[in-house]
């Protein structure tokens, strides 16, 4: 309660006005939506390792890009600087735009990492450049590929609904129509031949059930087709 | 997401009522997939150069009123690019020392802004070409034990030499290629991958004016694909290139698959998936980026 109050301070004027706030209450409050963290240093140590969840925000970006945040949460500025130099900056210049419930992470980064507690990480992104297959064949400019490692696979009777996280780091699901069976082998490729019989077994370990870190590229038509070529 | 397709696609959430043939539901979620690789801590040196950047870029946008200009960074270097021709052991593949030229051509126009877009810091030379027949490479793709024996066997210079690598990797793949963030950890396995059809006047069309190559080499000074994140989050890390749902094919003029967001698809830009003859274009900020990561992991 004394945290919360102290973070209901008005407008801070100088940085020992700025509270502080320790890594576990970090991580309570954003596991109770109250608070948002904002990583304010560079792109590549954001993409390198951050807090899970936080939002890349740098220090140059704060006036362009402070509208976007959320005015009912505790906005927690972090760095990696263990004095808090470039968090504070940022704190106090949301403070200064308005925003009334500002703080730092104390210790910034590396006291987030040394008490163990949850990062992402945007590295080891596939990279690369696709050509759609011969059979795919709508008009390129009506055409998208979701293309990465297959996280959900239900197959049943009717229909098929595989979700992809994508090496561009989103999740896309779609979902296969085969009204009356629960073979929709007639949507599938493998390495850009054709799917036969004999496939299912390269990517099923039994009926229904995939094997497990398959990838797929889903080609997708704006006319309705959709194509799933398996990548082994 | 080009308007036309983003209604045939709510017509398809709606209604569902396509042929048998065409049945399908696509959804994105929008969410964010969590990272699970224990990528280490940056360093202090690696801190320092981050913030080093970070206070360019603020300056170059005081300077030049909110806009990036590379231009104003006059200094170029001159990346040394070590050629790798895989060919089957028919001969298959056998690019000419012509086709490697154009291609290296290709790379110049495009990062000095010739082309039309950002003149970044990047200049190309070819120091050498090697040609090995081997079927088991001919073939090799991302991730496999040929790749690496084959980059085992042929890479040559430090994290700052380009190898170029052409081969035949099959499943629709047009290349592929390493961050310079990986050469510390992986040095042998540094540097791009295209199909050898991709180079200027190959059979790849419309993948054929050597854009592949273009495209690739981004990746190798650091760029993401421009639909990296899709509509949400922080997408490409570059401010310039508007957010982007997912990779555009063909030349979708005035696609605009985040219609919440400012801009249309970069589409013109190397970075996505568009044919050869549509891309043509790195922006400011994506020049920035490349020099600052490169500068920081190869040492350009």
């Amino acid at each position: 309660m004394l945290i919360i109050a102290l973070l209901l301070a008005a407008t801070l004027t100088s940085k020992t006005d700025v509270p502080r706030v320790q890594p576990a209450e970090l991580r309570a409050l954003l596991e109770r939506e109250e608070a948002i963290a904002i990583d304010v240093r560079g792109s590549v140590p954001f993409e390198i390792e951050h807090v899970a969840g936080a939002v890349w925000m740098p220090l140059g970006q704060l006036n362009q890009r402070a509208g976007e945040l959320p005015e009912d949460k505790l906005i927690v500025a972090y760095c990696t600087c263990k004095a808090e130099e470039t968090s504070l900056q940022a704190a106090l210049l949301f403070s200064s735009m308005g925003f009334s419930r500002v703080a730092v992470l104390q210790g910034g980064f590396p006291a987030w990492k040394e008490a163990g507690l949850p990062v992402e990480s945007n590295r080891d992104t596939r990279v690369g450049r696709l050509a759609p297959p011969a059979s795919v064949s709508c008009n390129r400019n009506d055409l998208t590929v979701y293309a990465g490692a297959v996280r959900q696979y239900r197959r049943e009777m009717d229909k098929t609904s595989i979700t992809i996280e994508t090496d561009e780091d989103t999740v896309e699901r779609v979902t296969l129509h085969h009204t009356g069976s629960d073979d929709p082998s007639r949507f599938f490729l493998i390495g850009g031949t054709p799917f036969t019989p004999s496939d299912w077994n390269r990517i099923e370990r039994k009926k229904g059930e995939l094997k497990p870190d398959l990838r797929a590229h889903a080609w997708v038509c704006a006319d309705g087709r959709i194509v799933v070529d398996w990548m082994l | 997401m080009h308007r036309s397709l983003l209604v045939a696609l709510t017509l398809v959430l709606c209604f569902g009522a396509f042929a048998d043939d065409f049945d399908f539901d696509i959804a994105s979620t929008g969410s964010k997939k969590e990272r699970t690789c224990a990528t280490p801590h940056p360093s202090a040196q690696e801190a320092q150069a981050q913030e080093e950047y970070t206070n360019m870029l603020r300056d170059m946008m005081k300077e030049r009123g909110g806009r990036f200009d590379m231009e104003s960074n006059a200094t170029t270097v001159t990346v040394n690019v070590y050629f790798h021709v895989i060919t089957s052991t028919s001969g298959a593949g056998n690019i000419s020392d012509n086709m490697i030229a154009d291609q290296i051509q290709v790379l110049n126009d495009a990062y000095s802004g010739l082309t039309g877009g950002a003149n970044t810091k990047f200049r190309f030379q070819l120091v050498s070409t090697t040609r090995t027949a081997n079927n088991t490479w001919w073939t090799a793709g991302y991730g496999s034990t040929a790749e690496t024996d084959m980059k085992t066997a042929l890479r040559q210079g430090g994290a700052g030499d380009l190898n170029f690598y052409t081969n035949n990797p099959g499943g629709g793949l047009l290349g592929w290629a390493t961050f310079p963030s990986s050469y510390s950890s992986k040095p042998l396995m540094d540097g791009v991958v295209c199909l050898y059809s991709s180079l200027p006047g190959g059979s790849a069309d419309p993948y054929n004016e050597g854009d592949t190559g273009t495209h690739e080499v981004g990746h190798w000074v650091g760029l993401y694909h421009t639909f990296q994140g899709g509509c949400n989050g922080k997408g490409d890390y570059v401010s310039d290139t508007p957010a982007e749902k997912s990779s555009a094919f063909g030349c979708p003029t005035g696609r605009d698959s985040c219609p919440r967001g400012a801009g249309l698809d970069p589409i013109e830009n190397f970075m996505d998936y568009t044919d050869d003859s549509c891309m043509y274009k790195f922006t400011d900020g994506q020049a920035a980026r490349a020099a600052s990561l490169s500068g920081t992991y190869r040492g350009l």
